[in-house]
């Protein structure tokens, strides 16, 4: 394995970050300003997509920026994982900003320039944690993604720059989401900070290493399992139960921003966290050694299960698909510690491909509220007819959900089942059953409402056109909507079909090759 | 033949100490011309600083020797890293709150320009001198100058504040004396008052009482000046009671001067022989611990911060201790510390800047709320950030730093002082560094508290509209520090060299 010195992955990570400048100085030119964004995201997409070749053929790219002092540095890495999750985030970075961009516009929502700041500060977050190379750099960045979401999940609580507070309940709803948001993750960045420390002061390092950098001998057990309890409550951004509420609490947000929270960045970024820790710092093996990996399957089994029979009691469209990320993020949670070879591979495909099929259903939920305003799905009977390509790519999305060829989530849950089979752990194996299970019995109903229930247009009532008496036509979403979850929906089907399409069932078996040991 | 750089040092003192008494009297003629002449000095002196800084990383210490007179007779100027360091934030720090005075005086005591000003230049001449000077004496002499305008500058709005500006004018005094003993008491038994000098010529008298005496005023004396607990007392009353800008300061950086000529004693005079690390690291511990309990509790904006600064005097004194602690610990005095010694330091130092330009912004801030909505009350000032946004958002990019978030500065020296207590845990051994590392992280998520409530009321609360923005000088102090905030946190590396080499000085082996 080959080191290769580049400066690639610091452009990838700067790229949204000179995104905000740019975006902020042409606040009063939206236009301009989308253009940046659409521009910087692309080239992000690009830099990113550069490095894969590089990678697949067993190579790493590291870009060191300075040393801290001795074993610490500020030092970028591109190892196939990493890549994996940078690539999921900048190609949907790509996609919700044209998403955001229909969205926002349409519903003529206020602050639109702190709006795209913030989202691409958080794409920068969570590419830099993508490409750490070790805790602390990931520590910085996991910070500045927390912060930088918080005006996004508040955005509706958070009147423009100058502007009077608004006093309507959806504003202090949104108020309350984004101060529970905040008061959970800042605790749980206390929590990882003091792991990392402690890490430190254990290891002598904080770097990622294949077969992890603890052992046995670096200190006691108890010592060891209480800084794995640290390091799961410093993730608590993977939103395991149950310190999982402030997630469908932050439905508040506009819709774009909950696909972000959901499929690309925040949560997204917990797991990531969960697995570089199991994998890189304890080890397969360390983490067999002190039966951590089984705490750590109950935890994630005890979430599935739960998670899925709370989102089938959910009749609004959003939370129901809240609580259906927290069942979905805890699979990978559970691939992790199932400390195998087929597990820990299911874990890592299961992070891009639920990125494509979730953010596939959170479209279609915002192009619904934006055509009709509607977010129960009660509500939602009939809208098949009238909005079929939303509709279809939304049952495209919830399949694959469930499991059900030919949607890519069937490969993910595929390599899972094999990973309980390895394990021997028949009890496993039947809970990821009865969760795929689960998944069925909370989708259906909403493919069947929209498709095959009566339709009662007369209560559909347009998003944007709030004041206008006039009976709004009920349609397809603009175009710049349309087209991102049409984009999304076909991937969800072609990473089935083809999953080595970019290179990423490639990336995940060189990932899990490298790791060693008991894998 | 000296290089003009060297000559800088006395400079730096000298036009500051003539700028005071020329805004006297130029404020006779027009009212108007007193802050300029400040701020125009005191940027001078800033890039003067700057010189002095480049100098002595580039080129070495400086030594300058007033009139011509060798040390040990004459005074000495002595200018290393550390001092440069220090005189950099100090004047960063001054040039910002002049330009704020600027407008905020007018608001908050009227109609006496040329009187304020004219304390303000000597305080800052004090502030210099102290970072300045080799010798003891003259270092007594500069904390006395820099202290009676300060008293002064307390007492400047009258009223309780007279109150204020005289308990802190007592306490003050009583530590004054103590110092003042000290340096009698050292000069009775070696005859000298030039630091390097009585460095030399004190380690065979350690055993000696009237020494060891020395050194406990020394840390009494001085330990009023920098607010530690439990001789905290007069920093509650004469923070909140000063006008704003004097309060950035005060809080920002003068107890910070009082730390530094402790440091700079005990390091100097008295290394690896007591164990003052213990002392500085206990008396530290305790002071995050109580004014972070007090601090929770306060319903003024500005006394708030004022226990805040109690809490990271604690830090900066923890981060002291525990770099001397780990010297103690050292058998051998090498000729290079222990690399977790010098990042204890490090942070220390790197805190002072970073709480300094945190502190002054959100004292600043408060300064351009009261000037909007005259009142100091947390309660009243809810969503505040709304009419104010530069101020608002400023001032809580300044919180959070203060709270220690990365990426903003204030995470980087909290930083520091965290890791080498984890780097030393190991090394040292016994108990004090397991329980200091405990009660810091501790300290930081409780800080957290407070510091999210004010941000919380300042822009997230409801409020009806008030006021609108500061003027200009007031916003655009604030707007400079919380882009400070940003941009020394994003690329902290140099900075972290800087304070690096200055707790190599302060260590031995630099």
């Amino acid at each position: 394995m080959a080191i290769v010195e580049s400066i690639r992955p610091l452009l990838a990570i700067l790229c949204p970050f000179i995104c905000v400048f740019l975006i902020l100085l042409f606040r009063k030119r939206p236009n301009i300003r989308e253009i940046c964004t659409m521009f910087a995201s692309i080239l992000q997409f690009l830099i990113v997509f550069s490095l894969i070749p590089i990678v697949v053929e067993g190579n790493v790219i590291e870009c060191h920026l300075f040393t801290i002092f001795t074993g610490l540095d500020f030092i970028f890495r591109v190892d196939a994982f990493g890549l994996i999750f940078a690539f999921t985030s900048s190609f949907l970075w790509i996609l919700v900003s044209s998403y955001s961009i229909g969205y926002m516009r349409s519903l003529r929502e206020h602050a639109q320039t702190r709006y795209y700041a913030c989202f691409a500060l958080a794409i920068f977050g969570a590419v830099g944690i993508a490409l750490s190379k070790n805790l602390i750099t990931m520590y910085f960045f996991y910070e500045a993604l927390t912060i930088s979401t918080y005006p996004l999940v508040a955005h509706n609580g958070l009147a423009e720059w100058g502007h009077k507070q608004e006093q309507t309940a959806q504003a202090e709803e949104a108020r309350f989401a984004g101060r529970k948001y905040l008061a959970y993750l800042l605790a749980s960045g206390w929590f990882f900070f003091v792991a990392i420390v402690l890490t430190f002061y254990l290891a002598g390092t904080t770097d990622f290493e294949n077969g992890g950098i603890l052992t046995v001998a670096s200190a006691s057990r108890l010592t060891l399992m209480l800084l794995f309890a640290f390091f799961m409550l410093g993730s608590m951004k993977a939103a395991w139960m149950p310190l999982h509420s402030w997630l469908p609490t932050a439905m508040a947000a506009p819709t774009p921003v909950s696909a972000l929270l959901h499929a690309v960045a925040v949560v997204k970024a917990g797991v990531f966290v969960v697995v570089r820790v199991v994998c890189y710092i304890y080890g397969v093996d360390l983490m067999g050694a002190l039966g951590l990996g089984l705490i750590l399957a109950s935890i994630a089994a005890f979430t599935m299960i739960v998670a899925s029979l709370i989102a089938i009691a959910q009749d609004n469209l959003k939370r129901r698909l809240a609580y259906s990320t927290i069942s979905q993020l805890s699979y990978i949670l559970f691939g992790v510690a199932l400390l195998n070879t087929m597990g820990v591979q299911g874990a890592m495909l299961h992070i891009p491909f639920h990125g494509f099929m979730k953010i596939t259903l959170f479209m279609c939920a915002g192009a619904i509220i934006v055509v009709t305003g509607k977010k129960n799905i009660s509500e939602m009977a009939g809208l098949g007819r009238a909005m079929p390509v939303t509709m279809v790519a939304f049952t495209i999305g919830a399949l694959g959900m469930s499991g059900i060829p030919p949607v890519c989530g069937l490969i993910s849950k595929w390599y899972l089942a094999l990973g309980t089979l390895d394990a021997h752990a028949m009890g496993l194996l039947a809970v990821l059953l009865v969760s795929s299970l689960l998944d069925i019995v909370y989708f259906f109903p909403i493919i069947y409402t929209v498709f095959f229930g009566k339709p009662e247009p007369e209560k559909w009532t347009g998003g944007g056109n709030k004041n206008s008496s006039k009976k709004p036509e009920i349609k397809e979403a603009s175009i710049f909507m349309l087209v991102p979850l049409t984009i999304t929906a076909i991937f969800s089907i072609v990473f089935c079909l083809f999953p080595n399409t970019f290179h990423i069932l490639d990336l995940a078996k060189l990932a899990v090759a490298g790791l060693g040991g008991g894998v | 033949m000296l290089s003009p750089v060297e000559q800088f040092p006395v400079l730096v003192v000298a036009i500051s100490l003539l700028s005071a008494f020329t805004i006297l009297i130029a404020g006779r003629v027009n009212k108007k011309s007193c802050c300029f002449i400040s701020i125009a000095t005191i940027l001078l002196q800033l890039i003067m600083a700057f010189f002095i800084l480049h100098h002595v990383l580039t080129k070495g210490t400086i030594h300058y020797w007033l009139g011509g007179w060798k040390p040990p007779w004459g005074i000495e100027y002595l200018v290393d890293a550390l001092n440069a360091y220090l005189l950099v934030i100090i004047l960063f720090l001054g040039l910002l709150c002049a330009i704020h005075s600027k407008s905020s005086i007018e608001h908050e005591v009227p109609g006496k320009n040329a009187s304020f000003f004219t304390l303000y230049q000597l305080f800052i001449t004090g502030l210099c001198g102290v970072t300045v000077t080799g010798d003891i004496f003259n270092l007594y002499v500069f904390i006395e100058i820099l202290s009676l305008a300060a008293y002064a500058l307390v007492a400047s709005k009258g009223g309780i504040a007279l109150r204020a500006g005289f308990t802190y004018l007592v306490m003050g005094s009583i530590g004054a004396c103590f110092f003042l003993l000290g340096i009698g008491f050292l000069y009775a038994v070696t005859g000298s008052l030039n630091i390097h000098d009585l460095s030399l010529l004190l380690p065979p008298l350690y055993g000696n009482k009237v020494v060891q005496a020395a050194f406990i005023f020394f840390i009494v004396g001085l330990g009023i000046k920098m607010a530690i607990f439990p001789l905290h007392t007069w920093l509650p009353d004469a923070h909140p009671a000063a006008p704003s800008p004097i309060s950035a300061m005060l809080s920002g950086i003068m107890i910070m001067v009082g730390f530094y000529a402790l440091i700079r004693v005990l390091f100097t005079l008295f290394p690896f022989y007591y164990n003052y690390g213990l002392i500085l690291l206990i008396l530290g511990l305790l002071s995050m611990t109580v004014a972070n309990l007090f601090a929770f509790f306060q319903k003024d904006l500005k006394r708030l911060l004022a226990y805040s600064s109690i809490v990271n005097m604690g830090i900066i004194a923890t981060g002291a201790g525990v770099a001397a602690y780990i010297l103690s610990t050292v058998a051998e005095p090498s000729t290079s510390p222990p690399e977790a010694a010098s990042l204890a330091m490090a942070g220390a130092l790197l805190h002072i800047l970073s709480h300094g330009v945190g502190k002054a912004l959100v004292f600043l801030g408060s300064g351009n709320i009261h000037y909007g909505i005259h009142t100091r009350e947390l309660a009243k000032m809810g969503g505040i950030g709304r009419d104010m946004p530069f101020t608002g958002y400023s001032m809580s990019v300044g919180l959070l730093s203060l709270l220690g978030l990365p990426p903003l500065i204030g995470f980087w020296g909290k930083f520091l002082i965290i890791m080498s207590v984890a780097m030393a845990i190991r090394s040292v051994g016994g108990v004090v560094m397991p329980a200091t590392f405990i009660l810091l992280l501790f300290n930081v998520i409780y800080a957290a508290a407070y510091y999210l409530r004010v941000t919380k009321v300042l822009m997230i609360e409801s409020g009806a509209v008030r006021t609108h923005e500061a003027p200009f000088p007031m916003v655009f102090s604030v707007v400079v520090f919380a882009l400070f905030c940003l941009i020394g946190g994003l690329f902290p590396i140099s900075l972290i060299k800087v304070a690096v080499r200055a707790s190599l000085v302060i260590l031995g082996g630099g």
